[in-house]
């Protein structure tokens, strides 16, 4: 069932008791809930938001980047309402690989607690969950017959070019699944309430509650017998380190760890690979599955070669020329140039970069789109169909270039940094809790993987014969980092790990030092794999309510199955 | 033992007559109103009967034993049929009657359904109509069975093979997201006609009702999803909102088509299929009916929910 805590009377005071508590209605907290339906667990779940978007909810995500150049505003990327995140994300989903949970000792603080398989098998679930249709990432599986290859012929030692990425139609979790939450009875959804304070029973490990706010002016709590947090990589942090009534560092901070090694990806767009080989045997766009689903290979950088050459996880993709050069001639890539102010923020960064719209380049894009009037008026009437008309959208701009001549989509690990931090900031919001700070640093290795990947990938190519891939080493770190932290993957802030020392999780899950006190999401990541992490954020989320239900608490004293 | 089929020309019917003398040649009648070839090329005796008019049922009860009433018809109709059909079965002295009801009965109700749960209170004519013939079946006096089979699905469905693949085809059903979420009670026609089996051998099943559904549902969705495939309505379509919108929109125009061309007896002109808001309603419905006690007193066998799509994708493919 739903209740709108802003406009619910008498919830001033009062404390909700329910036997399992999860602060957050994104991916994580929503998957998590449903797990629970026709259980014999009562959940309370905290949506810090309301049903749609509303400004006054997103205000509470305002906070302080430390250098604007390398992280967007706080406001951006992230979507306080009910679903969350999930009401913006592109549906990009692919699983983590094995070599990202392994320990690489050049790369420090890489480590999971737990082996691969033990996400891994909650794959198939999370698939289903984010409607990618079978879970299978591999091209000569995922389309009878196998998907088309990107360039015929070329089988590079360095990279698999077999491994696919599938795309969510994408799904909005809150209107997607809210209905199922809604006709739950033993499910308490909690709109446009909000988290401000973690309490534990007095001198105790076990957390006996968690304190809420409304804009409306209303204070009340929820006890529990177990509480997850659910809120995403920053505001998760930001939480624990705000819980300062009984550690005066934050719960789960005794190790100042709590909101270090923030991780996102080192992701940009550069290089020209020119392929010598026929146009017509280059294919560098989607493919759909029976299912449905759109399907797209890209280059992974094998684990072998990961481990030979010292570096992190990475991953390319063929793309179209740069959008602001209107040197690419296309009318089409001018025209959505152009069209940049109707474009959404999150969008408009991808695509256009940082350049600004001078003038004499308006002119010499109008040009482009004149000249191709066609051509771009069918490729918008296309977009409108696959885009805007269908509930399975088309997931990205596929234009192929003229010149046989792509551009190199990267998508690379960030490599753990504990100077790479979520703190708090000075200014408080609404609630009079401190705003996240966001101090984003990204580490030497970062680019140099990427330096170490573009040229494996020269070499193959001049190996092969096929295609010359031209690139300028010194454009390295300003396409990498021209958009800084890269989109919305917020990462590791309340890390995984054996011991306290090394997470501020263990591998259940559990904040160390707590008896009851869960994470789930990408802020239990230790690293963060060249994948987008929202299908893993759901597997974890499986595991864990697999792990909640496989053992019951006993009744707190302060708590007691809900009236 | 000697088994009337009434309704021998149904859907369910006709499948029903070919497995009792399939598995008995000279065991059944086929009561119907017109004589099939099929039948007479088998061999099977054929009752002409008309269960509206009582007259015509003294002959084709005639050293009957056993009687599974089949007969399809109108609400208005189905009362008088079967009160006919049970009269006629009681002089007759019929030792066992089957009568086959319809889910209907429950109306709207969501949750878990058991063969004794109370009927509804919302059911529309139809179900009201198959209450009334179950209280009459009840009273009869005879020794019963009733069967209420969920959506028969498989070779010969028109509703829920055919009409499901039509629309999946025409990227009219698909991927259902939110909408399709309820559970899909569906059981293949041949597990029907192995409970009608099941209910005129097994001594245990009399005087008593069983809801005949698939014992582990899956969503609408997924069904959708792997009838589509099956039939290679492929890459499966999702249902964007403006969609729905147009069909609620065109389904009472569509609806009144049909009703006029088959009035007007323009058999052959092609009306696409309705999707009405009561239809599309029943993709969300969360209800599943408890098979416990079919699987204890029936105790017929199952085809794997996998092999029915099969079966249904086959027939459906090789429509003409």
């Amino acid at each position: 069932m739903f209740e709108d805590c802003a406009t619910a009377s008498g919830l001033g005071g009062s404390t909700l008791r329910t036997m399992l508590c999860i602060i957050g209605a994104g991916p994580a907290g929503i998957s998590l809930a449903l797990q629970f339906i026709g259980t014999a667990t009562d959940v309370v779940l905290v949506a810090g938001g309301a049903l749609d978007h509303e400004s006054r909810m997103q205000a509470l995500y305002a906070g302080e980047v430390a250098d604007e150049a390398m992280h967007s505003p706080l406001t951006e990327y992230r979507h306080r309402q009910f679903g969350g995140s999930s009401a913006t994300w592109g549906g990009r989903c692919l699983p983590f690989d094995p070599i990202d949970f392994e320990a690489r000792p050049w790369i420090d603080g890489a480590c999971w607690p737990i082996a691969h398989e033990e996400i891994a098998r909650f794959y198939p679930a999370a698939s289903a969950l984010a409607e990618i249709g079978e879970p299978v990432f591999d091209a000569r599986e995922a389309i009878p017959g196998g998907m088309r290859e990107m360039a015929g012929g070329f089988a590079p030692r360095a990279f698999d070019l077999d491994r696919i990425e599938r795309f969510s139609p994408p799904t909005h979790f809150g209107r997607r699944y809210g209905e199922r939450l809604r006709r739950a009875p033993n499910i308490r959804v909690l709109l446009n309430a909000h988290a401000v304070q973690i309490e534990r029973q007095a001198g105790s490990p076990r957390i006996g509650r968690v304190k809420l706010c409304t804009l409306e002016g209303a204070e009340f709590s929820v006890a529990a017998e177990r509480f997850v947090i659910a809120t995403g990589g920053i505001e998760t942090a930001r939480l624990l380190l705000a819980s300062r009534r009984d550690d005066a560092t934050g719960i789960g901070n005794a190790r100042d760890l709590v909101g270090r090694n923030y991780l996102c990806h080192i992701a940009g767009t550069m290089g020209r690979l020119t392929f010598t080989r026929p146009a017509s045997e280059i294919f560098h766009g989607y493919e759909r599955a029976r299912d449905g689903t759109y399907c797209r290979r890209r280059m992974a950088l094998r684990p072998e070669i990961q481990r030979e050459k010292r570096i992190a996880n990475i991953v390319m993709r063929l793309h179209h020329p740069r959008l602001p050069d209107p040197a690419h001639g296309r009318g089409i890539l001018s025209a959505i140039f152009l069209a940049k102010p109707f474009i959404s923020y999150e969008y408009s960064k991808r695509l256009h970069g940082g350049d600004a719209l001078t003038a004499g380049l308006f002119l010499r894009h109008a040009r482009n789109v004149l000249r191709e009037p066609f051509d771009t008026a069918g490729f918008l009437a296309n977009w409108a169909r696959r885009r805007r008309l269908s509930a399975r959208k088309f997931p990205s701009l596929i234009i192929a270039p003229r010149n046989n001549s792509y551009s190199l989509d990267i998508h690379a690990e960030q490599v753990p940094n504990p100077e790479s931090r979520v703190t708090l900031g000075s200014a408080l919001d609404a609630f009079g809790q401190p705003q996240a700070r966001v101090d984003w640093r990204h580490r030497p290795l970062d680019l140099e993987s990427v330096r170490v990947a573009l040229h494996a990938l020269k070499d193959e190519l001049a190996r092969w014969g096929g295609g010359i891939l031209e690139f300028d080493e010194a454009e390295i770190p300003d396409a990498m980092l021209s958009e800084g932290a890269y989109g919305g993957h917020h990462i590791g802030t309340a890390r995984m790990g054996r011991s306290p020392e090394e997470g501020v999780v263990d591998a259940d899950g559990k904040v160390f030092g707590t008896e009851n006190l869960y994470v789930a999401g990408s802020a239990t990541f230790p690293t963060s794999s060249q994948a987008n992490p929202t299908l893993t954020i759901l597997a974890c989320a499986l595991r864990l309510a697999a792990h909640l239900q496989s053992r019951r608490e006993h009744p707190a004293i302060e708590t007691g199955r809900a009236a | 033992m000697i088994t009337l089929v009434a309704g021998a020309s149904g859907f369910v019917g006709s499948r029903v007559v070919h497995a009792l003398h399939s598995r008995l040649p000279g065991s059944v009648r086929a009561g119907l109103r017109e004589d099939r070839a099929d039948f007479a090329r088998l061999g099977i005796c054929q009752s002409i009967m008309d269960a509206a008019r009582p007259a015509t049922l003294p002959p084709a009860l005639d050293g009957v034993t056993h009687v599974v009433n089949a007969i399809m018809a109108s609400p208005a109709a189905m009362i008088g049929t079967t009160r006919n059909l049970l009269a006629a079965a009681q002089a007759a002295g019929v030792k066992r009657f089957v009568h086959l009801s319809s889910i209907a009965v429950f109306g709207g109700q969501e949750g878990l359904i058991r063969d004794d749960s109370p009927y509804g209170a919302d059911v529309d004519a139809y179900g009201a109509a198959k209450i009334e013939c179950e209280r009459l079946v009840r009273a009869s006096g005879l020794e019963w069975v009733i069967l209420r089979p969920a959506l028969i699905h498989g070779a010969g469905s028109e509703p829920w093979t055919a009409r499901i693949g039509r629309l999946l085809r025409q990227r009219r059903l698909g991927d259902l997201a939110e909408r399709g979420d309820g559970l899909c009670n569906l059981i293949l026609v041949e597990d029907v006609v192995a409970a009608i089996l099941a209910a005129l051998d097994r001594p245990e099943a009399a005087g008593h009702a069983f809801n005949l559904a698939d014992p582990d549902p899956v969503t609408w969705n997924r069904y959708l999803m792997d009838f589509a495939l099956e039939i290679g309505a492929t890459p499966v379509h999702r249902l964007p909102g403006w969609q729905w919108k147009v069909e609620k929109l065109a389904a009472i125009p569509l609806k009144l088509t049909a009703i006029a061309r088959d009035k007007t007896k323009l058999g052959s002109l092609p009306v696409p299929d309705a999707i009405t808001p009561g239809f599309a309603r029943l993709f969300a419905l969360d209800l599943r009916y408890d098979p416990a006690k079919a699987d204890r007193l029936l105790g017929f066998p199952r085809t794997p929910h996998a092999e029915g799509l099969r079966r249904a994708a086959i027939w459906f493919a090789s429509r003409r």
